[in-house]
């Protein structure tokens, strides 16, 4: 798999407040990359420096492997960092073709950008009469010009209405098919298992764990097991193929299971095989458990 | 250099803002040479139509237009004010540019308005000259017109100084009000302060004086026009109405310094800090 972003060590100081710090990530191609955080974990001040809008005190980046900051490799890129910028004066298809210039994108673009995201009608519109959520499309559809192979975008469901996220994240998916590769910044857990495909966990600057979703997020359950023989247990459900892992400190086991293992199936296996529990317990998913703690 | 021209075209193009000023600048201009061709003074052996002769139109009316540089260099502040408060400096980094494009896209847009001035002297100075100036030879047009390209670069002096200073502070209001305050009384009373033979080189006045007034009383009162020189009037300065000054040339390489002594900061601070 060919790498697209590759982040080694940024760091990035505000003063006393670490915004970004020692963060190291590889994107690779196709992957659809969650970069989940609350508020204020640092999600924007890396895409920001990944973008070149910002610096960094110490660190890199390349994309495409390419080194640094390089100014032709950002107009293969659609990235919506933060807000929508346009001016307010000028009409949608101008604002586009300024932007369409700058990417060389072919201007042809402009309208079918416009139509995906439902904003044809109000293409000689001025910027300033758009409401929030069109002002959120016109920032997708500046994004989608020139049908770029990678994507960045920065809470791109911001300050839209339940349907607005809905059309947001169906346009996202549908031109994140066929292979595109997209980083998506977002504070929202469900967002991120919804959409991604790889996903690591920002707080305070710090990266706190990453890797697939379906691995950190999904499909697993967690389990707390103790028995009078622990190691008896332990061979046991190692052997049994009902969990996917087993942890073992001192006298309680921790063990992770797919979905559709119950707390009930682990109680009357182990019963069948002669032992019987002392402690059952069911952990909450963990990616979840840490994001919401985090969150707090 | 034509993907900038073509996106800074798209902004100046559709910004009402930018071409109301833009006209108030072509109106007053206008009305003022107009004004003052009509005016008569009639003492005996003064004849003040001399200053819309050839070749003295020229300087004439590029110290004219010289009073309004500061409507040119509000235009300049505006423009790249609004990237500022658009944040659409940042987006254009975000969609590709590289971050000194940004500088010199407005470059561009300075060059095009310090273009339309000195186009402007350039008609206008035709149309007066030729009504104008009796007995009319094509040296006689030509000569003094030099002086359009010392406005030129009076011009796009003055609005890189407008452009260094909204590239420190990034918004509109303020840097208008800085410029203003820095032409007059700042920059004067800091000079003040210095030996008279240092305060030529001050940046405002060293860009200031690059039109300077026309010698009125040498020139109007030239009743013959063909006996040229004035060499028996006195000059401003003789007559201690102006400080004394620069030669031209100095002025000129003074003025190219300063510019490229306030982009090279322009650059410095584009590079240090995050858009």
């Amino acid at each position: 798999m060919q790498k697209i972003l590759e982040i080694n060590n940024l760091t990035r100081h505000f003063g006393r407040i670490r915004a970004v710090d020692n963060l190291s990530l590889i994107v690779e191609e196709g992957q659809i990359f969650g970069l989940l955080g609350p508020n204020g974990s640092g999600k924007t001040t890396t895409l920001s420096i990944i973008s070149g809008v910002a610096r960094q005190q110490s660190g890199s980046y390349s994309w495409f492997g390419s080194q640094g900051d390089d100014p032709r490799a950002r107009q293969k890129i659609g990235s919506l960092i933060e807000v929508p910028n346009f001016y307010p004066y000028l009409s949608l298809v101008n604002n586009l073709r300024i932007a369409a210039t700058i990417k060389n994108a072919p201007a042809g673009d402009i309208d079918r950008v416009l139509k995906v995201t439902d904003l044809y009608k109000r293409r000689y519109s001025p910027y300033r009469t758009l409401s929030l959520g069109m002002k959120q499309r016109l920032a997708i559809a500046s994004v989608l010009l020139g049908d770029p192979q990678v994507m960045v975008l920065d809470e791109p469901a911001n300050g839209l209405d339940p349907g607005g996220i809905a059309e947001v994240r169906e346009i996202i998916s549908r031109e994140a098919g066929n292979g595109k590769t997209v980083v998506l910044a977002s504070h929202i857990l469900a967002e991120v298992e919804k959409v991604c495909t790889h996903v690591a966990v920002l707080k305070e600057g710090d990266l706190l764990a990453s890797g697939r979703v379906d691995e950190l997020l999904g499909g697993k359950q967690l389990y707390m097991l103790s028995a009078s023989d622990p190691g008896k247990l332990e061979t046991v459900l190692v052997s049994s193929g009902l969990v996917q892992s087993v942890a073992r400190s001192g006298e309680e086991l921790t063990v992770s299971c797919s979905d559709t293992t119950t707390a009930e199936d682990l109680n009357r296996f182990a019963f069948e095989r002669g032992i019987v529990l002392t402690r059952l317990v069911a952990i909450k998913k963990s990616l979840e458990s840490q994001f919401l703690e985090l969150v707090k | 250099m034509r993907k900038l021209l073509n996106i800074e075209l798209v902004k100046l193009a559709n910004y009402t803002s930018f071409k109301v000023i833009l006209l108030l600048h072509l109106a007053l201009f206008s009305l003022v040479i107009f004004i003052s061709s009509r005016i008569t003074i009639s003492l005996p052996g003064f004849d003040t139509t001399n200053f819309f002769r050839f070749p003295y139109v020229w300087n004439y009316f590029a110290w004219i237009a010289s009073w309004f540089n500061l409507l040119l260099a509000i235009l300049t502040i505006m423009v790249t004010g609004n990237e500022f408060s658009y944040r659409t400096f940042r987006q254009h980094v975000i969609d590709g540019l590289d971050k000194k494009e940004l500088l010199w896209g407005k470059l561009l847009v300075i060059f095009i308005i310090a273009a339309y001035g000195s186009l402007l002297i350039f008609f206008s100075g035709t149309v007066y000259g030729m009504i104008y100036t009796p007995e009319l030879t094509a040296g006689k047009f030509f000569s003094g017109t030099g002086i359009l390209l010392v406005y030129f670069l009076q011009a796009f002096a003055y609005m890189v100084v407008g452009l260094l200073i909204v590239m420190m502070v990034r918004s509109t209001a303020l840097p208008i009000v800085l410029f203003i305050l820095l032409r007059f009384p700042v920059e004067p009373i800091i000079r003040s302060f210095f030996d008279p033979s240092l305060r030529p080189f001050f940046p405002m006045k060293a860009i200031g004086s690059l039109t300077p007034m026309p010698e009125f009383l040498s020139i109007s009162s030239q009743v013959e026009y063909e006996s040229a020189g004035g060499a028996n009037a006195l000059t401003l300065e003789e007559m201690g109405l102006t400080a004394p000054g620069l030669p031209l040339f100095a002025q000129v390489l003074l003025a190219t310094g300063y510019i490229v002594i306030f982009l090279s900061v322009i650059i410095l601070v584009l590079k240090k800090r995050d858009i």
